[in-house]
């Protein structure tokens, strides 16, 4: 029977090419979305900066 | 007597060059500590019985034949399991790592303090691979607050940290990326500093991140934390001839905060009289950057070993190192490019101030089984939020140090004062009076073996 493979499993796979079972899934998932938080931070201070600078640029 | 608890490194090492007491009596208390309180503070994971006895004896032949061996003769101290020990193999914490080939050399943090006349005790315990604020080792044991034993010792130095509150012995080493000397410091109450970078060698330190790691000393006073970091560095701190312009931190460095952290704060600010706060408004990103940045290089360095053994690792160190695996690269390149703003906008503010002062940690130490606490009024992962005010100065590459406010009888929180690199004289001077004032302390825990 094949089993279900849910999308992040797929992806690590084969980006990674690293065994492991099921079971770390979920934790790996869990620090995935504790990065993308922190990218969503990154990337909201660097949208305001840029919204600055390009308004110090208006004539 | 109980000498590593009673007396500082400095005045035990003085002791021993008078002959009051033998390098050997010292490193024999020492041992018979180590017997009795390690199976309740787990701080040591190895210890080096017969080779500390032998270099004691060597410094008490040295001491007899009328040379001095050095500013620390005598003194006991443990390193981090994380720089190399020469003939024994480096695990990092991790039980992956137990059977690689021995180390040829001691780590050069260590062969300094050795030339010093220190004596090496053992390894003390850590999060695997220095991921972690916790010291929550599922091979090694989670090491325990000397101060409460139901309670976190920080991390992840915190083996180092609560070997030197314990009074196990005066100094040891730890290392610092994202502020595993800082929090482990502040939550058993003693003293660090994490150098500004490249001050203290890293050569035969395992690496974690590499444009982050530093190292660094623990101990219970400052006289003894500056000799220690002056050893370490190499070289005297040149003195700074004037007042410090001091300020603390706002912003993200109060947010989140506890009355303890907060009055911490008020405490050493009331008695310095000064009263500007500044906001560092790139605070929260620069955190960011630095948990992006670790988590991208962190899971490069092992990403070859959890292709061969990635169920050797601890879980939760295994999934945040496979998560860093998969982060987008122009994520970690914007992370890279933020951090040279930062160190810029830092720099501009160490132009104006001397002294940046914030807690070390928002609380004080939590619950080993403590899972939550709350942030921005949501409950969030205890243990990865203890961070949340050294990570932003990790980034900022600046000497930062970790003193203990003088609170007798009550769980232990430390204050960060982070200066520009060339100025860690001043702040020392300060500190010192600070101590001196009763301020700052740090204080002995309670004997856990006691009634």
């Amino acid at each position: 029977m094949q089993s279900k493979k849910s999308p992040i499993q797929f992806d690590v796979a084969k980006l990674l090419d690293i065994d492991f079972p099921d079971e770390c899934l979920p934790g790996i998932e869990a620090n995935l979305q504790l990065l993308q938080y922190h990218a969503r931070i990154l990337d909201a201070y660097i949208a305001r900066l840029n919204t600055a600078a390009l308004a110090t640029r208006v004539p | 007597m109980d000498v590593t608890k009673s007396y500082s490194a400095v005045t035990l090492a003085e002791r021993i060059r008078r002959r009051e007491f033998t390098a050997q009596s010292v490193v024999e208390s020492v041992l018979q500590n180590i017997d009795r309180y390690n199976s309740h503070y787990v701080c040591f994971t190895r210890v080096f019985s017969e080779q500390a006895l032998a270099d004691a004896k060597e410094i008490d032949r040295r001491i007899q034949s009328g040379s001095d061996p050095g500013v620390f003769a005598g003194v006991p101290f443990g390193a981090k399991d994380l720089f190399d020990i020469a003939g024994y193999p480096t695990t990092a914490g991790s039980r992956i790592r137990s059977n690689v080939y021995p180390a040829k050399q001691d780590a050069e943090a260590v062969a300094r303090l050795k030339r010093a006349g220190a004596i090496l005790i053992g390894t003390l315990n850590m999060d695997e691979f220095a991921y972690g604020f916790a010291t929550v080792n599922p091979h090694f044991g989670t090491t325990k607050n000397p101060h409460d034993l139901k309670r976190l010792a920080g991390g992840s130095s915190g083996g180092s940290a609560a070997a030197v509150a314990s009074g196990l012995v005066p100094i040891s080493l730890g290392s610092d990326t994202n502020g595993s000397l800082r929090v482990p410091a502040s939550l058993c109450g003693v003293w660090s500093i994490r150098p500004a970078d490249s001050a203290i060698p890293m050569d035969g330190v395992f690496p974690f991140v590499e444009i982050l790691d530093t190292v660094g000393p623990f101990a219970r006073n400052v006289a003894d934390l500056v000799n220690a970091y002056e050893i370490l560095a190499g070289s005297k701190l040149r003195r700074v001839d004037q007042a410090p312009r001091i300020t603390r931190l706002g912003g993200w460095f109060v947010r989140n905060a506890s009355s303890d952290a907060l009055q911490a704060v008020d405490t050493v600010m009331n008695h310095l009289g000064a009263t500007t706060t500044v906001e560092l408004i790139e605070a929260e990103a620069a955190r960011s950057a630095s948990f992006l940045i670790t988590a991208a290089q962190g899971g490069a360095l092992h990403f070859d070993s959890l292709k061969k053994q990635a169920m050797g690792y601890d879980p939760a160190v295994r999934d945040r190192l496979l998560a860093g695996n998969l982060l987008p690269v122009g994520t970690y390149l914007k992370a890279l490019a933020f951090r040279k703003s930062f160190r810029k906008r830092v720099n501009e503010l160490l132009q104006r101030y001397d002294v940046l002062i914030a807690a070390a940690t928002p609380v004080v130490a939590p619950e080993i089984d403590q899972a939550t606490m709350m942030i921005d009024g949501r409950p969030a992962p205890a243990r990865a939020n203890l961070g949340l005010y050294t990570q932003p100065l990790s980034l900022a590459g600046i000497p930062v140090v970790s003193a203990p406010l003088n609170r007798p009888n009550e769980l232990p929180i430390g204050l960060q004062f982070a200066t520009a690199p060339g100025r860690e004289k001043m702040v020392f001077e300060m500190l010192a009076k600070l101590e001196y004032d009763g301020v700052l302390k740090s204080n002995p825990p309670p004997d856990c073996l006691a009634g």
